[in-house]
């Protein structure tokens, strides 16, 4: 079960935010050692942790487990600034493409050995569902290149948007990712069920041909 | 940094791209993987899934997917079990990023037998490479190295490697997956049973829409799980979903 949480509804959220900040603390700062993120009260915000952000949730018994954060490319986001040495073409905006960041899973629940987990299945089920319902079909990434594989046999289509780059020990490329039903097909096969992932909304028929 | 135009690396890395999704046959992806990475100095490449320690030559050979390696050197390496004292393996399976075959060799824990793998595969024109390290969706290990008799191994050519690398390995999996699809013959009610089994529903129900019995329903669900080697009809569905045997 995955909820979105955006500025009309944030409000209803403070506790969960609060431990999806720490737990992409936990991650990117303490895990990855991505140092100049690291906050003094552990939770890490950065600038564009905005009214424009849409972030994913995944809860288990009541805790955040996962997250994921999703920034409009129509405004200011890690490939348009931070991260724009890794684009060397023309970048690409729209309403039908969004940047996917800050994309965590607390460690007892990543994958153990074969396919993916529960949890980060239903984050990457998420986006999909999530796009296919409000025109979006296209997410940017960056990531690192050992990860392509598996996009590819997710049945994204990939496309590079630079070579990759080695910032801070780690190898990150940036890419766009496009997505439709067969996507969301594959991922629920691999999870061996047709289960909606979001919550509330309407239901989704992803076997009907789109 | 001005993007004026595209570096010769993205440029030759989209046109294989746009090549891939045309290419049917693994001689040909083959072919195009060289071509695109020629001028980085590459004459030969392999790629294929890392076996587990243990596994027999044979066995170890139907793991590699794409070949163009010397022959007499790839038939020491499998039959000696050579695969398994390569560094090259120990660092793949570390997830590490794309590395070249001269940083190992500066490594400080280089072992004997793995400085004589290293050093054996230079009688063979082996003389540098790059590994790319990639994870497959099932949770496997795999191994892309380029070599040649001189390798540019730039931080520019790593990343153009890895990127062909994964692409052509993605195209790969799906050409051999195409090619057990074509060994498996489903017949009409199997590929029915699946669909149903698919949609949620159990055994009895499916008698009841097919109209025979729950038991016959089992047999076609064991027939099924013996010609995708799965091991429960979960396992099933997925197999019959990757090779698109159902939608």
């Amino acid at each position: 079960m995955i909820e979105i949480i955006t500025t009309e509804n944030i409000h209803l959220y403070r506790t969960e935010m609060d431990e999806a900040y720490r737990l992409r603390h936990d991650v990117f700062v303490d895990e990855k050692g991505w140092r100049d993120l690291a906050q003094a009260d552990q939770r890490e915000i950065d600038q564009f942790d905005n009214e424009h952000a849409l972030h994913m949730i995944c809860r288990q018994n009541g805790k955040v487990v996962g997250y994921q954060r999703m920034l409009p490319t129509t405004r200011p986001h890690l490939l348009s600034s931070v991260l724009a040495d890794l684009c060397e073409v023309e970048r690409p905006v729209g309403d039908d493409i969004w940047e996917w960041t800050r994309y965590c899973v607390a460690k007892p629940h990543r994958e153990r050995g074969r396919a993916l987990s529960p949890v980060a299945n239903a984050l990457l089920s998420a986006i999909v569902e999530w796009g296919m319902e409000s025109g979006v079909d296209r997410i940017i990434i960056e990531m690192e290149p050992i990860w392509l594989l598996r996009l590819v046999q997710l049945n994204f289509m990939v496309t590079p948007l630079g070579i990759p780059r080695e910032i801070g020990g780690d190898s990150v490329v940036a890419v766009v990712a496009k997505f439709d039903h067969r996507t969301l097909q594959m991922l629920q096969a691999m999870r061996g069920n047709s289960k909606r992932v979001l919550k509330d909304g309407p239901p989704l028929a992803a076997v009907a041909a789109q | 940094m001005a993007k004026k135009q595209l570096s010769v690396g993205l440029d030759r890395t989209l046109s294989f791209l746009s090549d891939v999704r045309q290419i049917n046959n693994h001689a040909d992806l083959t072919a195009a993987v060289k071509r695109a990475t020629a001028m980085f100095g590459v004459e030969k490449i392999l790629a294929g899934f890392i076996p587990k320690p243990g596994t027999l030559p044979s066995e170890q050979l139907r793991h590699v997917l794409l070949s163009d390696w010397p022959e007499d050197w790839a038939t020491i390496y499998f039959q000696r079990g050579l695969l398994f004292q390569d560094p090259t393996i120990r660092r793949v399976l570390r997830m590490q990023p794309t590395f070249a075959w001269s940083e190992l060799r500066s490594q400080p824990d280089l072992g004997k037998s793995e400085s004589f793998v290293m050093d054996s595969a230079r009688d063979f024109s082996l003389q540098s490479g790059c590994t790319v390290p990639l994870l497959s969706l099932d949770g496997r290990h795999v191994g892309f190295s380029f070599a040649g008799s001189h390798i540019d191994d730039s931080p520019e050519a790593k990343g153009v490697m890895t990127l062909i690398a994964s692409f052509a390995f993605g195209r790969a999996v799906e050409l051999r997956n195409n090619e057990l699809r074509a060994m498996v013959r489903l017949t009409a009610r199997e590929r029915d049973t699946l669909s149903w089994i698919a949609a949620g529903k159990t055994d009895w129900e499916i008698g009841v829409i097919f109209g025979i019995s729950e038991k016959a329903v089992a047999k076609h669900v064991y027939n099924i799980r013996m010609k995708l080697g799965a091991v429960n009809r979960a396992h099933a569905v997925a197999e019959a979903f990757r090779l698109r045997l159902i939608s």
